[in-house]
């Protein structure tokens, strides 16, 4: 290995509006190197990626490929420095044939088919991937599709690969060919990227291994010093105690609801759970492991493929929102902006929008006073700061718009409430606030689940942690073995 | 499902033959040598706009500026070479600069203000309707269509027959098409087209350009447009502000008739051709036949809602998998209620 590194990142910072997604992060990488890149849920990973492979530019910061420092402005720019990606989504479009997809971006005016297709078969030749370069993508299983990913990023001449979980969809075999493929093409001094959540996969391939949390880089090291603990302990980190685990536990009462072999195609595979009168559960696991399709086949919003749900022991066919909430299940949906508000209407619409019925005369005339009267109750129970009940709700705080949409989820006097991450993008001050609200619907006798990708939440809220993982309930932790530790172990398996 | 698009589109191919034969029989002026070739010459005119339109929705957009853009082309051309006496020959390059243009913007609409494409033409569509109208009660207009152009050549353009026997409109068509199919297979530009329609992320990230093949395709709508206006000119030797009104809808339901889905991704102007042949044997021999001038209309309405109903299944059936994908409209019409969430989570 020579003396000036591949690829070298000072400073890099990168935000979003209101999210500083990556901060100050450094990076060296040496030719031929494999580096892991490891993290949780939203520790900045995918957008550091994303700023190396062109698709960002970072505020400030500057990425140095060969000793010349470059900015790559877009992902054609980033190609032609040598920096080639694979996303963690699909990147294949459908209609087109394996070697077509393979190569694109990287053809020659006029097709050259036949040089395509002989480049496309030396490569999957080279990878032992039995592909048949001239199959429609869209005819290609999930493995399957991963391995053209896969071939793609190799086929132009890069000097860096990034690589966003490339394994997630393999099995164990083709792991370990991939594997063995990876050194194989790191060898030839290309050096390589590798997110991944699978820790086992970072210790045994990488070289180095980077730690980030939070956008900041927690620890670089060689990853023979790393063990699988002390990598856990520093994904984890001390977080900050901000969240108080509350010490007074509801009664936890008679079963509500039970769960028995739900089924979402491609998504959920038999899940059995149930919930109580009086407890919260939490609802833990990474992106991608099913949480929300789970919640949303029980709301109603999803059809699932097989499986029962049944409320106080009776069979219930959950089939659309609209019976959900006449069966007493309240949803409060992970996209506030998008499935939750009226971004257009008033605080009061927003508030009174699932009980106009009760608040209605006959032939659904509103009794417009009544509805006043119920919004402004909300308003103060729920402590929710506006200025007026005719304030629209877009000019409201995200905190105080979770509330609103909480307030209204309320008013409905559900006995089951299914929070998909109730604190997603609110400040700190409403935080708390919907955590005591959410300790206070289980003290009332309320079954209430908690979907959260932020660990701290999960493990002060709940009185019991499900965890989630590749579409299937993998743990079901009760106090007594209840830890952000084997939380973890559960969600990366 | 390829099976099953080969035997959707050999039974298009059945349709048009059925077409063919029945109005050969249900009536006497049909299959006559002049009415044929009046099919083919009108035909191809229609078919030169439905094939920049096929490109456009193989890129996944729409564009329904198309009549308005041949309307206008054809104004130009018929009011420099009638009211102003330029000649044809630098009149021609005038219009197809025109529709390059409206094209282009129609381009840079979609990509760099990010309208939606249907909005954006619309807008144009309107403008130029606009334009047309007002053209319509100026002396200029009035002048141009009361005289007879005399001009062999430009006469020529619209009626003349290449080599006594095909008409230019049909050769200009047969090498649109060859040019277009060629680009479409050998080049990477329609490497690009597809894989942009298919999956837009993807395409970028792979470093396709993007916005150049956009503009680029709808420019070539635009010109597309604007060439059948040049020859509809030619041919009625007149326009007025109906011309080429609720053209784009014909259009559409050819091109769509053809197997390019709405959604972007998929088509080929081989099936663009059958779906051309198909709205011309039918409104041709709806005229010979002496159907009612609006039930024509009802005719190829159901033709259209027959054709998005087709669209949809068959794009279904090819694509089970992958049809969250395709955005609300598809959810909506999703028939068989088969759910895909929206990820996350």
């Amino acid at each position: 290995m020579n003396d000036i590194p591949r690829l070298a990142i000072r400073g890099l910072t990168k935000t979003f509006p209101g999210v500083r997604a990556i901060s100050e992060a450094d990076l060296t990488l040496a030719p031929g190197e494999i580096h892991a890149l490891a993290g949780e849920n939203g520790s900045g990973k995918s957008t550091l990626c994303m700023v190396l492979s062109g698709v960002y530019q970072p505020d400030a910061g500057e990425i140095v490929i060969d000793g010349v420092v470059v900015n790559p402005t877009n992902p054609r720019h980033a190609q032609s420095l040598g920096v080639s990606m694979m996303y963690q989504e699909s990147n294949l479009v459908p209609e087109l044939t394996v070697a077509e997809n393979i190569a694109l971006g990287h053809e020659t005016f006029l097709l050259n088919k036949r040089g395509i297709e002989a480049r496309t078969r030396e490569i999957l030749n080279r990878l032992n991937f039995s592909l048949d370069p001239s199959a429609k993508a869209s005819q290609l299983s999930g493995a399957r599709m991963q391995m053209a990913e896969i071939a793609k990023a190799l086929y132009g001449e890069s000097k860096i690969i990034i690589m966003d979980e490339p394994t997630a969809a393999l099995n164990s075999q083709e792991t370990q060919d991939f594997h063995k493929l990876i050194r194989d093409v790191a060898a030839t001094g290309v050096s390589v990227i590798y997110i991944t959540h699978a820790l086992e996969e970072a210790l045994e391939l990488a070289d180095f291994t980077t730690v980030l949390r939070d956008g900041k880089v927690v620890a670089c090291r060689p990853t023979t010093d790393l063990t699988r603990e002390n990598l856990v302990e520093l994904m984890v980190g001390s977080h900050i105690d901000i969240i108080k685990r509350p010490t007074r536990r509801s009664e936890i009462g008679e079963q509500i609801l039970r769960v028995e072999n739900l089924s979402l195609r491609n998504h959920l595979t038999n899940i059995n759970f149930s919930l109580s009168r009086g407890e919260v559960v939490g609802l833990a696991g990474l992106v991608g492991s099913g949480r929300s399709e789970l919640t949303m086949s029980i709301c109603g919003v999803v059809k699932p493929t097989t499986g029962a749900i049944f409320i106080h022991g009776k069979r219930v066919k959950v089939v659309s929102p609209r019976v959900a909430i006449r069966h007493g299940i309240a949803y409060l949906s992970e996209n506030r902006k998008e499935d939750g508000l009226f971004l257009q209407l008033s605080v009061m619409h927003n508030l009174t929008a699932s009980i106009l019925g009760p608040l209605s005369y006959l032939f659904g005339l509103i009794r417009r006073r009544r509805e006043v009267k119920e919004a402004r109750l909300l308003v103060n129970s729920f402590a929710i700061a506006t200025s007026g009940l005719a304030k629209k709700i877009r000019d409201l705080s995200g905190g105080n718009q979770q509330k609103t949409l909480i307030a209204r989820l309320i008013a409905t006097k559900p006995e089951i409430l299914i929070f998909d991450e109730p604190t997603k993008g609110v400040d700190v001050g409403a935080i708390d606030s919907i955590h005591q609200t959410i300790r206070a619907l289980a003290l009332e006798g309320k079954a209430v689940l908690v979907v959260s990708s932020y660990l701290p939440e999960i493990m002060a809220l709940s009185d019991r942690v499900l965890v989630m993982r590749g579409g299937q309930l993998v743990a079901n932790l009760t106090a007594e073995n209840l830890t952000e530790e084997t939380v973890m172990e559960a969600a990366f398996a | 499902m390829p099976i099953l698009r080969y035997l959707l589109r050999h039974q298009l191919l059945l349709i048009v033959v059925g077409l063919f034969v029945y109005f050969h029989f249900a009536s006497p002026y049909f299959s006559t040598t002049f009415n044929l070739v009046t099919l083919a010459r009108e035909g191809a005119e229609f078919g030169i706009i439905c094939i920049g339109v096929t490109l456009v929705l193989i890129l996944g957009r729409l564009d329904i500026s198309v009549g308005s853009v041949m309307a206008v082309s054809a104004l130009i051309m018929i009011i420099g070479f009638k009211t102003l006496q330029i000649h044809w020959g630098y009149m021609v390059p005038v219009c197809l600069l025109f529709g390059l243009l409206v094209g282009a913007f129609n381009g840079l609409l979609t990509t760099h203000l990010g309208v939606p494409s249907f909005i954006a033409t619309l807008g144009t569509l309107i403008i130029l309707r606009g334009l047309m109208q007002w053209a319509s009660s100026t002396e200029m207009m009035r002048e141009a269509n009361s005289i007879f152009s005399t001009d062999p050549g430009f006469q020529f353009i619209g009626s003349g027959d290449v080599g006594g026997v095909v008409p230019l409109s049909v050769v200009l068509l047969a090498l649109i098409f060859v040019a277009v199919l060629l680009v479409l297979r050998f080049t990477k530009i329609g490497t690009g087209i597809y894989a942009f329609g298919g999956n837009p992320q993807a395409a970028k990230r792979a470093g396709v350009r993007v916005k150049v093949i956009e503009i680029g395709i709808f420019a070539f709508s635009g010109v597309c447009a604007a060439i059948a206006g040049i020859l509809l000119a030619s041919r009625l030797d007149s326009v007025t502000y109906q011309t080429g009104l609720y053209l784009e809808f014909p259009v559409l339901i050819a091109v769509i008739l053809g197997g390019t889905s709405t959604a972007g991704g998929v088509g080929s102007i081989w099936g663009t051709v059958l779906g051309i042949s198909l709205i011309s044997i039918l409104n041709n021999g709806m005229v010979m036949t002496a159907i009612d001038r609006d039930i024509q209309e009802i005719v190829v309405a159901l033709f259209l809602l027959f054709s998005l109903f087709f669209d949809r299944l068959t794009h279904k059936l090819s694509n089970q998998k992958k049809a969250w994908k395709l955005g609300d409209i598809d959810r909506v019409l999703n028939l068989f209620g088969k759910f895909n969430p929206k990820g996350g989570g």
